[in-house]
């Protein structure tokens, strides 16, 4: 099975569980979970059920396109059920079934693994899941968002996609996955891997990019004050990918590293209260 | 009778949890049981990553018959001046269904009450069992809980069945949206298919046949026999101290199968410690050893299901294990491009804790300590210059990058690469031990540089947390305060070499203000102290010395590495009659010389004039020099026998002698005497305090 029949497969999946489909985000993020279809949709009251696949960037763990598990960017597949159904674990195991990974086959588990991104504000309990001892999934019940407690938790279901799918093809090198048959994950990936690998650790411009997330930071908090929250979170998620880069470029100092996160969350914050206001004005 | 059992269906427990929460079940259905007055017999917890599960045994159908009193208003509100029932006693007995004429009086602490007896028939179990347990998932608490549905209810993991039945009679309750049933679930393998259990011994049978194992102490054994399958033919074993690993394993599987697996050649030319903290702490895995106590390139896993398709799941294995072996030797490869040394420079990238600097500052502040090491401990010239070297190097790991990946090794990177670089042994060893001890089974430091260097480096972090404000309470230890503590007195206390905690601590406090500012220095020296002084108490708690320690409980801290022989000597001295006799006159010196303080100088002979308190003034005189230097020789059982010797004219004095004198000045002489006494006898310790 190919790394795209693999990806349609586990839409559809989800699709059919009442899930709506949707295209990744379009902009960098380090995670599905920064995408607005998760960090905004989880706050609040409205149900949400939702699938798309996010590229997450990762400038940090960047390798130049030759460490065979590790990637400037890597795919997810993220799941949001909100309110969760008391079997979700179930239909959870019943999306491997398609991919022909049979819990009697193998030994699939869910071991403890709490999650929190204290730059949004954002917490949860739940597990990795190991599919013969490779972590595959990150499965979550969001508890906390926007610094504040969920009202109603969704559940987040992020597969790993090149990690499940280097087990569904057996391949030790993320490069020789295929992709679409007869493409190589190496011949769509691999020359960005190293370019961007190479930019985010020599190239960035240190200087530019410190202007740049100022001046996304001023433009996101300038429409937090208009509340309009869709383009305050968009500078929001450039200031994030910007400050990845300076970290990785490794010249952020350990006291302003903290002072970018603190910003970042403070923007993120004013988004969500921005959120949750709107929601109650309904 | 019919049997009792209670199922509380979950999804995956965090394995840490499951021990004590079954634990809890156990005390509560206990508990439960007896107050409603429901016979029965033995309660027993079971559990899997699943179930938390419990069963009572010959559970009465019925409670007895019993009478019980019941307490009303105060006798005097009860009646009025005519003697009537007043409004308060009626409307006592209309609620107790008893007529007035029906009830007593009884005094209860000097107050006369009136009472009533009732009569309570037998109740059915099953409706006093119903009664409870909704409660039951309340009353059990984890370290860290959830909420999942409307109601907010809170637990480790969303509950998704319940489960009770008293012999094949099904128990009604609901709990966070979940209804019980007749039904569980076993082992997750194909498609879930509720099991329909009818009875206790029915739910046992049927759960077995559907791979799971309830109990956790027979998961236990049976991993443990197929392990020795496995490796006696080969010639293998498992290491030492594998408790802590096998009970999690336990817990992470319902139906457990031991596989073993192949790791690559890298596995044995890595260190051990970065095989051990792949396989053991990633992966849940267990590290095998040949006769030597040499690693071999094996690893026993064990599987949470049958053993059909076991080669599957063992290969997933191998390629997970073999990946991060390659990882690690990639790590090991690139950071040892540069020497230790190098990494010392880029520590001031790293963040020691919020508000406290960086690792930088923590080794310069952990430098200074190390300069004035002979100020508070005894050290050796040649110990000093290793602990200076070590001290240097001490936190240099946390800048490679293996440690960044596995965190659990600091120190251990540090030794490892040190090491390979030709380091001298000394300061390998102390780099090495610096954070040993890292939990209650684990050892303190081998070393003297190494223990020195652990002492330093958590009283550093011990005052810094404290100095940011931060308040130590509740079970949480988040900055890890009390194993810094209980590692400071592990290690002093079990290598027994004194330190002078309190310089220590002065010292390091004075090592924040020179490296920058903490937010709240008051009073922080003492409160270090006083933080370090309750650690040593629960030491000797945990210990099951609380009354071996009482009596030492007021030496000052600088003494803690004496305790352990002080109390062998106390424990040996024991039988000795006149101890009684010591501690008796210890009791009396401090009542009569309340408020004063010890003095450590006699009074003046001449104010002395009755024979009594001339022979105790003698008698102490002789002593004194003499305890202090069976004390400073640590002669702890000679110090005491000298301490016996005082016991007879103190006795003599009390009998003969009135201490509260008219005459001021010779008052103020026998307090003085007696003042001095306190003083030398503290010295060893409080007498008073032997029971």
């Amino acid at each position: 099975m190919n790394f795209e029949e693999m990806v349609s497969k586990l839409e559809r999946f989800w699709e059919d569980e009442g899930c709506t489909r949707l295209f990744p985000y379009d902009q960098e993020v380090g995670a599905g979970t920064l995408s607005p279809y998760t960090f905004l949709r989880v706050l609040g009251r409205k149900p949400w059920k939702a699938v798309y696949v996010q590229p997450s960037r990762r400038p940090a763990d960047g390798r130049y396109g030759e460490n065979p598990n590790r990637l400037y960017m890597h795919h997810q597949l993220q799941v949001i059920v909100k309110p969760p159904t008391t079997d979700i674990q179930d239909t959870y195991l019943r999306s491997l079934y398609l991919l022909g990974l049979k819990p009697a086959e193998h030994d699939i588990r869910f071991v403890e693994d709490n999650w929190e991104t204290p730059v949004l504000g954002a917490a949860g309990v739940g597990w990795e899941v190991w599919l013969d001892g490779m972590e595959v999934t990150q499965f979550t019940y969001f508890q906390q968002a926007g610094g504040q407690e969920v009202p109603v938790v969704a559940v987040e279901i992020t597969y790993g996609l090149e990690r499940l799918a280097m087990f569904v093809q057996e391949k030790k090198n993320v490069y020789e996955l295929e992709w679409h048959d007869g493409v190589t994950y190496g011949d769509l990936r691999q020359q960005v891997e190293r370019e961007n690998s190479i930019y985010s650790f020599e190239q960035a411009d240190i200087e530019a990019l410190v202007t740049m997330f100022d001046l996304c930071e001023k433009e996101s908090q300038r429409m937090i004050d208009k509340k309009l929250i869709t383009p305050a979170y968009e500078y929001l998620l450039k200031c994030s990918h910007t400050f990845n880069v300076l970290d990785a470029r490794g010249t952020v100092g350990i006291s302003q590293r903290m002072a970018y996160l603190a910003r970042v969350r403070r923007l993120a914050y004013g988004c969500a209260n921005l959120y949750l206001e709107n929601e109650n004005h309904e | 009778m019919s049997d009792l059992l209670i199922e509380i269906l979950t999804e995956e427990l965090p394995a840490r949890f499951v021990d004590n929460a079954r634990a809890q079940l156990v005390e509560h259905v206990t508990t439960h049981l007896d107050e409603s007055f429901v016979g029965h017999g033995d309660v027993r917890g079971f559990s899997t990553p699943r179930r938390l599960v419990v069963l009572a045994q010959n559970v009465k159908e019925q409670t007895d018959a019993r009478t019980t009193e019941v307490k009303g208003p105060a006798k005097a509100s009860s009646y009025d001046a005519e003697g009537n029932p007043t409004p308060a006693l009626l409307g006592f007995c209309r609620g107790q269904g008893v007529d007035p004429a029906d009830t007593y009086a009884v005094d209860v602490a000097g107050k006369s009450y009136v009472y009533v007896r009732k009569t309570v028939a037998g109740q059915k179990s099953s409706e006093l069992v119903e009664a409870f347990l909704p409660r039951l998932p309340h009353e059990i608490t984890f370290p860290k809980m959830m909420h999942w549905e409307e109601s907010g209810f809170q637990f480790a993991r969303p509950i998704r069945g319940l489960l009770a039945l008293l012999g094949v009679e099904v128990l009604h309750w609901e709990i966070a949206g979940v209804q019980s049933s007749n039904t569980t679930f076993g082992l997750r393998v194909g498609k879930p298919k509720p099991i329909t259990v009818t009875s206790p011994e029915d739910y046992m049978r049927r759960l077995r046949e559907a791979f799971v194992i309830v109990d956790p102490a027979e998961r236990r054994h049976l991993i443990e026999k197929q392990a020795d399958k496995l490796l006696k033919p080969l010639g293998f074993k498992l290491g030492d101290n594998m408790g802590d690993l096998l009970n999690e394993v336990v817990n992470l599987v319902e139906y457990p199968s031991v596989f073993l697996g192949d790791l690559p050649k890298t596995a044995t030319e890595l260190p051990e410690s970065v095989v051990r903290s792949v396989l053991q702490q990633q992966m849940h895995s267990f590290l095998v050893y040949d006769q030597n106590e040499n690693v071999v390139p094996h690893f026993l896993s064990v599987r949470n299901g049958l053993t059909d398709f076991i080669d599957t799941v063992r290969r997933g294995n191998e390629s997970v294990a073999n990946a991060r072996l390659l990882d690690a030797a990639f790590f090991i490869q690139e950071d040892m491009r540069v020497p230790l040394e190098a990494y010392v420079g880029r520590l001031d990238t790293l963040i020691f804790m919020d508000k406290l600097g960086t690792m930088a500052t923590k080794t310069l502040r952990l430098e200074r300590l190390a300069a004035c090491a002979t100020v508070y401990a005894s050290v050796r010239p040649e110990e000093e210059t290793t602990l200076a070297a070590a001290v240097h190097l001490s936190k240099a790991d946390l800048a490679t990058s293996m440690v960044k990946e596995y965190t659990s090794l600091q120190g251990e990177i540090g030794g490892v690469y040190l090491s390979r670089a030709g380091g001298s042994p000394d300061i390998v060893s102390a780099i090495r031990e610096q954070y040993m001890p890292r939990s209650p089974s684990e050892d303190i430091p081998a070393t003297k540089v190494g223990r020195l260097l652990g002492v330093i480096d958590k009283v550093d972090t011990l005052t810094g947390i404290l100095g940011t404000g931060f308040n130590p309470s509740g079970s949480e230890d988040p900055y890890g305060l009390r194993r810094a503590g209980n590692g400071i007195v592990r290690t002093i206390v079990e290598s027994r070499e004194s330190m002078d905690l309190e310089t220590l601590v002065k010292k390091a406090v004075e090592g924040y203000q020179a490296t920058g500012s903490l937010p709240h220095p008051e009073d922080l020296q003492q409160r270090v102290l006083d933080y370090l002084k309750g650690r040593i108490t629960q030491y000797f708690k945990e210990k099951q010395l609380t009354k071996e320690y009482a009596p030492l409980e007021n030496l000052p801290v600088v003494e803690l590495g004496s305790i352990p022989e002080r109390m062998q000597a106390l424990h040996e001295a024991a039988d000795d009659a006149v101890l009684v006799t010591l501690a008796d006159s210890h009791r009396r010196i401090q009542n009569i010389t309340k408020g004063l303080p010890a003095a450590t100088s006699l009074p003046a002979d001449l104010l002395l004039t009755d024979p009594e308190e001339l022979v105790l003034r003698r008698a102490a005189e002789a002593a004194a020099p003499r305890i202090l230097l069976f004390l400073a020789a640590r002669k702890y059982p000679e110090a005491i026998r000298t301490c016996e010797e005082l016991a007879v004219p103190v006795t003599a004095f009390f009998d003969r002698i009135l201490v509260m004198a008219t005459d001021e000045r010779v008052r103020s002489a026998r307090l003085l005497l007696l003042c001095y006494l306190k003083y030398i006898l503290g010295l060893v310790c409080d007498y008073s305090k032997l029971t």
